[in-house]
């Protein structure tokens, strides 16, 4: 389950980063600092939000992420976000995603870079409808990520 | 004394991207907050929407925070349903605040309630 662990910490900050994506294939950079009370990275949480007129209750590789810790010095994840429809999913596990686990200690840089890249896999699945001119619509939509940290 | 509460905070949402804030106090008779559970009345409320929370003034949860995170489907055991801290979060009647946020879905239903569950418990360590 995710958040379970064997000890108990003293405390926990989980911080949100949220990128948006409006065209197919877009690469989207991401660059942003962490907070001065944050001493290690435990965990991360990658969603896409957004809504899509699919049939699919999943799409395994809608995305795919990559991110760096330290000003580029250390590189732990590269990994691929699936897109899950919240109506038809019946999956115990998939309306809440496992934590990706990390382990970096955050030090004097606390910079966070990295690029998330839209995989195009909007057409995948989709209901058909009659008007084809609405296939080739990309509807934009975020990307959450949630970060599991310890504080200092 | 009793191990266990799950004390209910009922978040009344009017409308489409509405944000809404809620405060309350953990019940004093239990040292810590264990878990968390939120349930929406549909399923398509979960995209996008956003819940925050403080205790005690220290924020467990940002603005940002998906509520997808923190809820699961139905077939998952009421026991397994809670998103569980593993840090020490202490309840004995501390005061919570936060913020619930619609995302403006198409298709949902308005008005609806927001149910937050929080697992409260008293040994420190379960």
């Amino acid at each position: 389950m995710v958040g379970q662990r064997a000890r108990v910490v003293s405390g926990i900050r989980r911080l949100n980063k949220t990128i948006e994506v409006f065209r197919p294939l877009q690469v989207v950079p991401i660059d942003f600092r962490f907070p001065g009370d944050v001493s290690e990275c435990f965990g991360l949480q990658v969603t896409v939000v957004g809504r899509f007129p699919m049939d699919s209750p999943v799409i395994p590789a809608f995305g795919e992420y990559s991110l760096e810790f330290e000003g580029k010095k250390i590189h732990p994840v590269n990994f691929i976000v699936p897109w899950v429809n919240q109506e038809i999913f019946s999956d115990e596990t998939q309306h809440r995603p496992d934590l990706l686990p990390l382990a970096v200690q955050i030090g004097n840089s606390r910079m966070i870079t990295g690029f998330y890249h839209d995989l195009n896999r909007q057409q995948i699945g989709v209901i058909p409808i009659v008007d084809r001119r609405e296939l080739s619509v990309f509807q934009p939509y975020n990307v959450r990520f949630t970060f599991h940290c310890y504080r200092t | 004394m009793k191990d266990h509460k799950f004390q209910l905070i009922r978040i009344g949402v009017g409308g489409s991207g509405t944000s809404v804030r809620y405060t309350g106090e953990t019940d004093k008779s239990y040292r810590r907050i264990r878990g968390i559970f939120v349930a929406l009345p549909d399923p398509i409320l979960e995209y996008g929407a956003t819940l925050s929370l403080k205790v005690g003034g220290t924020d467990v949860f940002d603005d940002d925070h998906d509520v997808r995170l923190l809820t699961c489907g139905q077939g998952v055991a009421p026991n397994q349903k809670f998103f569980l801290f593993e840090e020490f979060i202490e309840a004995s009647g501390n005061a919570f605040e936060g913020r619930f946020r619609d995302a403006g879905i198409q298709g949902a239903t308005y008005p609806y309630e927001a149910k937050v569950f929080l697992w409260l418990v008293n040994e420190q360590g379960s």
